[in-house]
């Protein structure tokens, strides 16, 4: 073979790698996961998806359509048909007095739907702060409204704990509400709990991967290491899972591994990611603990707002204390504050 | 020879395209609403501070340059999406340099989401002026456990300045009180030598929170911050919190004593009054 045919084959080799790298690139953003979330607005006057109706819309419903032979159809706040003035009286009765007004008062709310885990609580921070708790039905399905809100933007999270009181990551979303409207969010899939069993696991031996989501789903398990591995498993009747990875295929160090769920045509964020090392040794982990791993300063197993004002009355001052020093540089900046943000819980 | 060179450019072509296309612009984007405008130089105008966040984002510190071609008038922190700020906008007349900090708990991904608005107006000459974001001070940081740097898109804002133009006043009716809140007393070791202290927030969707205040009984009501120390330590008596937006809205709080208080304390108040 000629030099020349060399680098020929050698420069169409390179681009065949750069298109395949180029597709490769588009299919991993692509397979990136999206939960999404659905918001609608109950009092706008549009009849959006979920919605019988929307105030004096009623999309072209009445009394007879909706199996009643006369009176007047009306949509309630809930944007659900209310038929209570429908009636089936054939003979027309006499005409009552009218009756007073009554000014309905104007109320803006927000609903949340969604998945947590059978049984859980479920927690929901409105702007980073607890506004409301709740406990998931058997079928791990949720629901909180909340009331008497501004209009404007909100930043609402929701995480929930599982029977091993295992917290999930927390699920951020901002909406805006309209004022004298109820807002619907729906389609909230809250992730996985995850844990493992070792800390640290012999290289081949197994390591037992398990936590919690809705019952019968299907769970995706990643392991992340030089190449990433994918295990899928079964969720039982209670919602809980568990995997057995082998650990043979790993190269010694840290690793992660994290999870997500399908359940229909629903699917979960991934849950927080939790790290083994693969070594020479096993090391059986401890109770996954309920405090969080760093931003707890008062030692409460939150991390909330009296964290955040402990960390603000060190924030630029010298030698802060280490429970408030996240990042251990010897001060208290940015950087600090944004760990406190990641171990949020309210 | 010359195929040779025509495949390079193919591969030079092939890499400029990976480059730009294939690799996602990931980079978070600070900028100004509106992009395009004419500045009056009668009365206040204003302009809103807004983030683009591909990734998710959770800690936020901007440091913007305003020219003395223009005066700062006043930050508004009504829905921003920053939920506790560190550092509250503050103006340094000598860098002249609007500096402010906050965190987005649970972390934050979204596009046109607002940091706050800026009112600033004229000294009435007739020229451009242009806001910039200050580089060293301007830093946003990822949700993650460890504090990682987001790579940063900032866009500056051309003002022509127009003598004849009068710029249009949206104006915010702020009739909403602050939202409601639950102010807590702690302690710790680490924060004023262990004594007992009181930490509030809330959020004005309106114009934004402007002030505290804490009403301790029988002392005058103090403007505060959070966190704040209590000059009754005994923590026997009602302490007020008031959270006063722009608009003089106030929503008060109430936290009960904690303890009974001590008998001798309402016989020395007495004896006082006789």
């Amino acid at each position: 073979m000629t030099s020349k045919n060399f680098q020929v084959i050698l420069i169409c080799a390179s681009i065949l790698i750069i298109i395949a790298a180029a597709l490769f690139g588009s299919e991993v953003f692509a397979a990136e996961i999206t939960a999404t979330i659905k918001i609608t607005v109950c009092g706008d006057g549009v009849i959006a998806s979920g919605e019988q109706c929307d105030g004096a819309s009623l999309g072209g419903a009445t009394c007879a359509s909706r199996g009643f032979s006369a009176g007047a159809l009306s949509c309630n706040s809930s944007c659900e048909f209310n038929v209570s003035a429908c009636s089936n009286s054939s003979a027309p009765s006499g005409g009552g007095g009218g009756g007073g007004g009554i000014i309905a008062p104007v109320v803006t709310s927000i609903v949340f739907d969604g998945r947590a885990y059978p049984k859980s609580a479920v927690t929901l921070l409105k702007d980073a702060q607890i506004a409301a708790t709740t406990v998931a039905g058997t079928d791990s399905n949720f629901q909180m409204t909340l009331s008497g809100l501004s209009a404007g933007n909100y930043i609402f999270s929701v995480y929930s704990e599982d029977g091993r009181g295992i917290r999930s990551s927390l699920l951020t979303f901002p909406v805006s509400v309209t004022f004298g409207a109820t807002t619907k969010v729906s389609g909230i899939f809250i992730a996985p709990t995850i844990a493992v069993d070792k800390s640290e696991v012999k290289r081949g031996d197994n390591i037992a991967i398990f936590g919690q989501s809705v019952p019968n789903s299907e769970v995706t398990i990643s392991v992340n290491s030089e190449a990433e591995f994918f295990n899928k498993i079964k969720a039982d009747a209670s919602g809980a899972y568990l995997y057995n990875f082998d650990t043979s295929p790993l190269e010694n160090g840290q690793h992660f591994t994290k999870s997500k769920v399908v359940f229909g045509s629903e699917i979960s964020s991934f849950s927080k990611a939790v790290g083994f090392t693969v070594g020479t040794k096993t090391v059986v982990a401890e109770e996954s603990k309920k405090a969080p791993e760093k931003g707890d300063s008062n030692g409460d197993k939150k991390v909330n707002l009296v964290d955040f004002s402990i960390t603000a009355y060190w924030y630029n001052r010298p030698s802060p204390p280490l429970s408030v020093d996240l990042n251990k540089d010897g001060k208290v900046n940015l950087v600090d504050f944004s760990i406190m943000a990641f171990y949020w819980t309210g | 020879m010359t195929k040779i060179f025509k495949f390079k450019t193919i591969i030079l072509l092939s890499v400029f395209y990976f480059l730009l296309f294939v690799l996602p612009a990931q980079a978070a984007r600070l900028y100004f609403e509106p992009q395009e405008a004419i500045m009056g130089a009668e009365k206040d105008f204003s302009v809103g501070v807004r983030i683009d966040a591909k990734n998710q984002i959770n800690a936020i510190s901007a440091g913007i340059f305003i020219p003395p071609e223009i005066a700062f008038v006043d930050a508004v922190l009504g829905n921003s999406i920053i939920n506790f700020w560190v550092e509250k906008p503050s103006f340094d007349e000598s860098s002249r340099i609007l500096t402010f900090s906050g965190i987005v708990p649970g972390g934050f991904q979204g596009e046109k989401e607002p940091l706050l608005t800026i009112k600033i107006k004229t000294a009435g000459q007739e020229g451009k002026a242009i806001l910039t974001f200050n580089k060293e001070k301007t830093k946003i940081y990822l949700h993650t456990s460890e504090g990682v740097e987001d790579s940063l898109e900032l866009e500056s804002l051309t003002l022509p300045i127009s003598e004849g133009k009068e710029n249009m006043i949206v104006e915010i009716i702020d009739r909403y009180l602050p939202e409601d809140f639950k102010p807590e007393i702690s302690r710790d070791p680490n924060v004023f030598e262990n004594k007992w202290f009181l930490i509030f927030a809330t959020q004005d969707k309106g114009l934004g929170v402007d002030h505290y205040e804490v009403c301790e009984k029988k002392k005058k009501c103090v403007v505060a911050e959070s966190p704040y120390l209590l000059q009754n330590q005994d923590l026997d008596e009602e302490i007020v919190v008031k959270a006063v937006d722009k608009n003089g809205n106030e929503r008060v709080t109430a936290i009960p004593s904690q303890k009974p208080r001590v008998w001798y304390k309402n016989y020395a108040i007495s004896s006082i009054l006789v």
